[in-house]
């Protein structure tokens, strides 16, 4: 008799619920309160002396790939990233402080959104243990910092209620649902979006997300002045100001392509050197190979 | 004869704790900016603390740290009658004597981080009056025991007190008599 386990890894969401998305008051709401958690003044210029913005771009990335290595739900990056652009908008930080502050960061907005929060273990372990997990206590001077102010606003809290309002099918508004948030994601990287409104930055990327794929379909119901009419419509969003919002989406993507493209041939170079070396050192130091002897 | 490939008979002990070793770390850990000083950090999280802490007490007119009212201010605060308040905010904590300290199972030395990864966020550094038996993991006396409420059918006001009682045996309630 054998025992099986039916429990799935999956996260079990809730269904949308239409009294949230199909009522206009709720969106009205996110519009007004947004403002509150995007970060005053380009903190930079301003606050900043020690970090740079590669410096942020680093942690960003890095962030990211933790996210993405536990398999975190979508909301958490962005509201950590929010977390780490209000906490440097107010707080002059040192540049050796900047990883643990991206930990700490994490720690706080997967204890928000996650069903199963980042242990602090683990998150030691991806600063390849620079910072231990008592340090991460740090998150206490961030809660005072932020005003526990921790529910903020983030370009995902409008993904829904723009494509309920977009005339696509389910499977196609997947799709573009999937690469919305590839691109949040991306623009939460990125300085220069740090000063946007979320719902600027969600609806670039719906329009951004919407061209790209309808780029390469024949299939041109919705296109360019008017996908970007009515996306300016859904959030009260000043046209050319949406529209150089999704330009500039639209060339970070590029640029990141081209970025990972050239990584990857970098490693596919390095790859290639390493095996030279390593075909000497497989070769068996036997007569007879050991690991081909059948008894 | 079975054909079995010698190279994957199960290995010795010592074997496998290599090939575990040799496990490539997720490509997301690594150290960005450099090693920490981790004194300066501590200075500087103590110092952040005691502005918090400053902040608090000037907002609210009461000294936090010794939990006395301060002189003069917004506030004026006075004493009352423990019978007064609710119960939880005279009970003793249970299980969380800031001397007892309880080892974790894996080789993480933060002993005051659980599983799930949560803070303990009183963090006191022992001192050197602290007994060294008191460092050791202890078993807890049966008052701390959780399963001693819920064995007990009654509780009074003052059975709840701050000194440790030895468990009650569990009362059987009075059933009525046939007449």
């Amino acid at each position: 008799m054998e025992l099986f386990c039916l429990e799935k890894d999956t996260v079990v969401r809730a269904q949308k619920d239409p009294n949230i998305f199909c009522d206009e008051r709720v969106l009205q709401s996110l519009l007004t309160v947004e403002d509150r958690y995007v970060p005053q003044g380009p903190y930079f210029k301003c606050v900043q002396k020690d970090i740079q913005p590669f410096m942020r771009k680093m942690v960003a990335t890095w962030m990211l790939e933790v996210c993405e290595e536990e398999k975190c739900e979508d909301d958490v990056f962005p509201l950590a990233m929010n977390y780490l652009d209000r906490f440097l908008a107010a707080v002059p930080t040192r540049k050796c402080y900047l990883q643990l502050l991206g930990a700490v960061c994490l720690f706080l907005a997967s204890k928000l959104k996650a069903c199963q929060p980042l242990s602090a273990r683990k998150l030691c372990m991806y600063t390849d243990n620079s910072i231990t997990s008592q340090q991460l206590l740090w998150e206490l001077v961030v809660l005072s910092k932020l005003k526990w102010n921790l529910a903020a606003i983030t370009p995902l809290d409008f993904i829904e209620h723009i494509l309920h309002k977009l005339p696509f099918h389910e499977d196609r508004l997947t799709l573009i649902r999937k690469h919305t948030q590839t691109f949040i994601a991306l623009c939460a990287t990125d300085h220069s979006f740090t000063m946007y409104p979320p719902s600027m930055i969600a609806t670039g990327c719906v329009g951004a997300a919407v061209c790209g794929l309808q780029s390469s379909q024949s299939n041109q119901s919705l296109w360019g002045d008017n996908l970007m009419e009515l996306l300016a419509k859904i959030t009260n969003t000043e046209l050319d100001c949406l529209k150089s919002c999704q330009e500039q989406i639209e060339q970070l993507l590029t640029d990141s392509l081209k970025e990972s493209q050239q990584q990857h041939q970098q490693q596919q170079q390095d790859g290639r050197a390493s095996n030279k070396g390593t075909q000497s050192q497989n070769l068996s130091c036997t007569p007879t190979d050991v690991r081909d002897v059948n008894l | 004869m079975s054909n079995v490939r010698l190279s994957n008979g199960s290995p010795t002990l010592e074997r496998m704790e290599a090939r575990l070793s040799d496990q490539p770390k997720p490509s997301a850990c690594r150290n960005l900016f450099g090693p920490v000083d981790h004194e300066e950090l501590k200075k500087d999280f103590q110092r952040q603390l005691r502005t918090m802490e400053d902040a608090s007490a000037e907002a609210w007119n009461f000294d936090f740290s010794t939990h006395t009212p301060r002189a003069d201010g917004r506030y004026q605060w006075e004493a009352l009658d423990i019978r007064s308040v609710p119960g939880f905010y005279s009970r003793s904590e249970r299980g969380k004597g800031s001397d007892i300290h309880i080892s974790s199972s894996g080789n993480n030395n933060d002993n005051n981080v659980d599983v799930n990864g949560n803070h303990d966020c009183r963090v006191t550094e022992q001192s050197a009056e602290t007994p060294e038996t008191l460092r050791e993991p202890r078993k807890r006396s049966s008052c701390l025991d959780s399963s001693c409420q819920s064995k007990r059918s009654h509780i009074c006001v003052d059975e709840v007190t701050r000194t440790p009682r030895k468990p009650k045996k569990p009362r059987k309630p009075l059933s009525p008599t046939p007449t």
